[in-house]
């Protein structure tokens, strides 16, 4: 450990040099710099994300996550004054006059957007940069506002979803919300929330996410092209940036569905409207719903629950101080009584995650910004039987406790500034995560043998440096330059080092058409043990071992943009390829919890299993292309979006060792998403998706199995029913379609406003599975014949919910 | 049925009902192509050598079939980089056969004696057209008898006694290994009369478990003692210890890994395959030298 952190001291000092070298040269270059936050005007929360244009001087920028912004003008240029335009989607632009005259060095702006009016007949969606050339490949922006739009399950709006109706993004179970992205697997995509890692973001099997969209400001999604400032997974990032809490006054909104309600509460914390706070809370009330009509002898209650709260205070002018947290989990519990057997069952699986953080302009072409961020994700199982006698008294007890858990506590800083050769960004990242992948304790008084009390913890730490300069080679080519460092080490003196290189280049051809390559390397030192299919969050969560190496990806993509004005259409086109190394998959027939454990002791015919004995590692390739058309003005906007795709696993102990598709793999996907707003008042959003079937593996021979005893012959013995396949996943299922619609009629009222939302899952009731399993039906002369069933979650389903609006 | 899983269905199955979810046979079904399946465990120490064969069915059929038997297969087993080679017969079908849906094939061993450390090649085929042929290898050490020991304790749990016992025995050093052991527990009755009380599940094992002294300790066992009447002194234990091929492990391991996951996993996204070396077909053919020791519980 102590080599790692020499070797990392060394090197952060050598990063630490070169960019305290590089920023003064730039600064040197004494160019007019006009800053200032961007915010909206009637909360006072700042704005991410805002246009800044100067078109008489062709430059620009936008607004950090904190609402800031600097712009270098040179002054050689000798204007007196200029227009700089601020936009955003759903705000009124705003131009100022930018006064040169008699400015030194320095001119700050504070700019207040305001909202624009409900009654402009239109609404956007995916705000992508406002049609901005020079955004990203593989980037996709989303407001709280865009994510209401689409229609969701039980009233149930979802960020997830609203992602996996874009191009590039494979979809899992009819109704989950997990995301496979450009051949990734579901923990290949890193969700942050205000920075903190959220380690489970589903409820219920991944069917709603835990991310409460009232408490949402900005998501960023990255698919591709990952700024050096993100790693640590493979295929994407989905940073969630929660909502700061209005300055102006206390507002309350919140809305009733059929399976959930939420509640959040804003409002300024001083008389100076210098701080604010936000607190947003959601539960479920299954079993609520459930518990009257639960027999005696039987209950199984489940909800969920999420709650957020940020804290946001200006220090000075300068500084500022965040304060967010959010806790949020599923709580399962099952009791049942009989003659014979009493038992108690609760299974609970909790995210928290807690951020501090400090944002200072150093000077108005410096920013930085600080946190000190904790996460903790945890399972936990407990099972009680107790086996009674003809009296009823016990005769025996069973006791099997299992837990997982991950905890990570990271300290990062920030840099940001303008220079003479562009915005250079550098950051530092020290964390440490401590995993329990297995806790399991069991007793058994019937079956002493299998008694059981282990538990496993892994220490590992991670320092990470970045450095990325974003500039421009011509008036028409952009770059963006970075390098990401990653060492990581545990205290078993295993360790890891990888650089990582990102590169994107962009190139205006007009006003309208701009092309773009990106390049990038990825690492992942944790993965997800999960079986294939649902993805329940049994899931247990692993490091990088002496054993199990890192997982990797290198990713190019190539992509080509067009805005057509006369219709005000975005299309954009994009190809990659994607090359996955050192991934892991479970092995065949591994299951993830050791619920089943005791079942093996009891038979005991394996010697004791680890978590890493379950665990092969392999490779992966993955292309394809994307087409995403977009209309984003007028009363009907939306997109189309299609994506063809391949992608192709090998493992050596999978399928024999043969390169095989994922069972996630669609060749072909297309969405189709319409919003119509008829009057200010009623909305109506649809949305239709079409994709190739997923695959799956079906046995194709049936035979007996026997297994051998040396006491006894072939003739003595009784087989059991075995099965065998040729090749993994031989089955694809027929294409997955499915029509979704909602409408929604708002109303302003003397309190606030309030909405009413009828929404309709599966409109033609296409009867698309999620889960398979096998049974048997009567045949033939009434015998039994084995079968596949199908399940579907989701066939015609409306619902209708309520939402409300108290802020006047 | 793992209960974690079954609750995990029972929370899908509150919900399926809230969502008023649908259920039905799934349409697509799987090409079926009709296979051998060949299953012989080989050791010196036997007095016969047996092959099972039968056909495959299709998973998607009667569930009182398991396969189909094959009564007119032509079975050779030679030994490889040797001229011998013998014809099996086709044996009287027993009750477990009929219940196992395949057929016998046997031959006395002293007709052709199974040498350790040898390979062999077993080769099937039928009038209709299907065959398969395999080789193994006659695992060339056998545990040595003096060197297993069986350590013996007492156990009282909820008012009942119970003798239990486990196996250690050295690894062969510098190779890889695999075994398996099993047990049988005798009550003498009478002079040269003893009845069995238990048969114990046969743990298969790798030399991966072997501790750093090299020493491979079994899982326990436990005998109950009102089931020999507390008469320790009559009682003993046949311990099998059986050195193996990889074939045979590999086999078991997933055909008890299949059971378990088709018993626990109710999503067939991932079934688990079985490994053979059965060319052309399915099942096994695999070797073993089997060692035998006996303990009485008294001792």
């Amino acid at each position: 450990m102590s080599h790692n952190f020499s070797f990392m001291f060394r090197f952060f000092i050598i990063v630490l040099i070169t960019v305290v070298s590089c920023i003064p040269i730039g600064l040197m270059y004494g160019q007019l710099t006009v800053s200032g936050f961007v915010t909206e005007a009637e909360s006072k929360e700042s704005l991410v994300g805002v246009n800044i244009f100067c078109e008489a001087l062709n430059i620009g920028t936008v607004t950090n996550e904190y609402g800031y912004f600097a712009l270098n003008i040179d002054e050689s240029l000798s204007i007196d004054s200029f227009p700089l335009t601020f936009s955003m989607i759903g705000y009124e632009p705003y131009i100022s006059l930018v006064n040169m005259t008699n400015q030194k060095t320095n001119l700050v702006i504070d700019i207040a957007l305001i909202p624009k009016a409900e009654n402009l007949g239109e609404v956007v969606v995916l705000s992508d940069e406002n049609i901005n050339l020079n955004a990203p490949l593989g980037r996709l922006k989303l407001t709280a506002t865009e994510i209401q739009n689409i229609p969701s399950i039980f009233g149930e709006k979802d960020l997830f979803k609203a992602i996996q109706f874009t191009p590039g993004i494979q979809r899992g179970t009819d109704g989950s919300s997990a995301l496979f992205v450009r051949g990734g697997a579901s923990d290949q995509n890193l969700v942050l929330l205000d920075g903190a890692t959220v380690y489970n973001a589903f409820h219920l099997a991944g069917f709603f996410s835990t991310v409460n969209s009232d408490a949402v400001k900005n998501v960023e999604f990255f698919k591709g092209d990952f700024p050096s400032g993100y790693g640590g997974r493979l295929s994407s990032v989905v940073d969630i940036l929660m909502r700061e809490g209005s300055r102006d006054r206390f507002k309350v909104e919140g809305g009733i569905g059929l399976i959930a309600s939420r509640l959040t509460v804003e409002g300024p914390l001083t008389k100076k409207k210098n701080a604010s706070f936000i607190v947003t809370g959601k539960r479920s009330y299954f079993d609520l719903l459930y518990a009257p009509f639960a027999p005696d002898d039987r209950k199984d209650l489940y909800h969920l629950y999420d709650l957020n709260a940020k804290v946001n205070i200006d220090l000075s002018e300068k500084d500022r101080l965040f304060i967010s947290s959010y806790t949020g989990g599923d709580s399962y519990s099952f009791t049942s009584a009989s003659s014979r057997l009493d038992r108690e069952m609760d299974l609970r699986w909790r995210n928290y995650t807690s951020v501090v953080r400090w944002t200072r302009v150093l000077n108005p072409k410096t920013f930085l910004s600080s946190a000190i961020v904790y996460s903790d994700y945890a399972l936990r199982q407990d099972d009680f039987s107790s086996f009674l006698n003809d009296t009823g008294e016990e005769r025996a007890n069973e006791t099997t406790n299992y837990t997982s858990s991950i905890r990570d506590l990271s300290a990062k800083g920030n840099i940001s500034a303008i220079t003479s050769i562009g915005d250079i960004n550098f950051g530092i990242d020290l964390s440490r995560q401590i995993f329990r992948p297995e806790s399991i304790s069991i007793s058994s008084s019937l079956f002493p043998e299998v008694a059981k009390n282990e538990a496993s913890e892994i220490d590992t730490y991670q320092g990470v440096a970045f450095l990325e300069n974003r500039g421009s080679l011509s008036a028409h080519i952009n770059y963006t330059v970075g390098l990401r460092f990653n060492n990581y080490w545990t205290t078993d003196n295993v360790s890891y080092h990888y650089l990582e290189p990102r590169l994107s280049v962009t190139t205006r051809f007009s006003h309208r058409t701009s092309a773009k390559i990106s390049y990038a390397h990825t690492s992942q030192f944790v993965s997800l043990l999960s079986n294939d299919g649902i993805g329940f969050p049994l899931d247990v969560w692993i490091p990088a071992t002496n054993i199990i190496a890192p997982q990797l990806a290198r990713q190019a993509s190539i992509g080509v943009f067009n805005y057509i004005e006369r219709f005000g259409l975005q299309v954009s086109l994009e190809g990659y390829y994607k090359r996955l190394s050192q991934i892991n998959r479970l092995k065949e027939g591994a299951l993830v919890l050791s619920g089943n454990t005791i079942d093996l002791q009891r038979l005991n015919v394996f010697g004791d299993e680890t978590w890493e004995d379950k665990i092969t590692q392999g490779e992966g390739e993955s292309y394809g292309t994307e087409l995403l058309i977009k209309k984003t003005k007028g009363r009907l906007s939306g997109w189309i979006g299609y994506m063809l795709s391949w992608t192709e696993h090998q493992f050596n102990d999978i399928n024999q060792g043969r390169a095989f598709s994922p069972w996630f793999d669609r060749r072909h996907s297309l969405n189709l998403v319409g919003i119509y707003k008829i009057n200010e008042k009623i909305t109506l959003s649809g949305t239709w998706q079409i994709t190739s079937g997923q695959l799956l593996t079906l046995y194709d021979n049936q035979f007996t199995g026997v297994t051998h005893s040396p006491w006894s012959s072939l003739e003595n013995r009784i087989g059991q029913t075995a099965f065998a396949f040729d090749t993994k996943n031989n089955i694809r299922l027929s294409p997955f379609h499915r029509l979704d619609a909602s409408i929604s009629f708002y109303k302003e009222k003397s309190w606030g406003s309030r909405t009413w939302e009828i929404s309709v899952i599966n409109l033609y009731n296409q009867q698309n599975p999620a889960f398979f399993f096998p049974d048997t039906a009567v045949g033939d002369s009434n015998s039994l014949r084995r079968i596949y069933r199908q399940i579907t979650l989701f066939p015609f389903l409306p619902s209708i919910s309520y939402n409300f609006k108290f802020d006047k | 049925m793992n209960c974690l899983n079954i609750h995990m269905i029972l929370i899908l199955a509150t919900i399926s009902v809230l969502l008023v979810s649908c259920e039905k046979e799934l349409s697509v079904s799987p090409e079926v192509e009709e296979k051998l399946v060949v299953h012989a465990f080989i050791a010196p120490q036997d007095s016969l050598i047996e092959v099972a064969i039968a056909s495959t069915i299709s998973p998607l059929g009667d569930t009182r079939l398991k396969n189909r038997p094959v009564k007119n297969a032509i079975v050779y087993l030679s030994q490889v980089g040797d001229s011998s080679t013998i014809q099996l017969r086709l044996a009287d079908r027993s009750d477990n056969d009929r219940i196992n849906g395949w057929s016998r094939y046997n031959i006395e061993s002293s007709l052709f004696p199974l040498i350790p450390g040898k390979n062999y090649r077993l080769k099937v085929s039928t009038p209709s057209g299907l065959s398969a042929e395999a080789e193994c290898t006659l695992p060339e050490k056998q545990v040595d008898v003096t060197s297993i020991s069986v350590h013996k304790g007492n156990l009282e749990l909820n008012g009942r006694n119970y003798t239990r016992f486990n196996v250690k025995w050295p690894d062969f050093p510098d190779e890889n290994n695999y075994y398996s052991w099993s047990a049988v527990s005798y009550l003498n009755i009478a002079n040269d009369s003893q009845v069995v009380t238990n048969e114990f599940v046969t743990q298969y094992l790798s030399d991966i478990s072997a501790d750093e002294q090299g020493i491979i300790t079994s899982n326990n066992r436990s005998i109950p003692l009102e089931e020999i009447n507390y008469q320790l002194d009559s009682s003993y234990i046949d311990v099998y210890v059986a050195h193996t091929d990889q074939q045979y492990y590999n086999y078991h391991l997933d055909l008890i890994r299949q059971s378990q996951f088709e018993n626990n996993e109710p999503n067939i996204s991932s079934p688990v395959p079985i490994d053979g070396n059965i060319l052309g077909g399915i099942g096994v053919f695999a070797g073993y030298n089997l060692t035998v020791k006996r303990v009485y519980l008294s001792n």
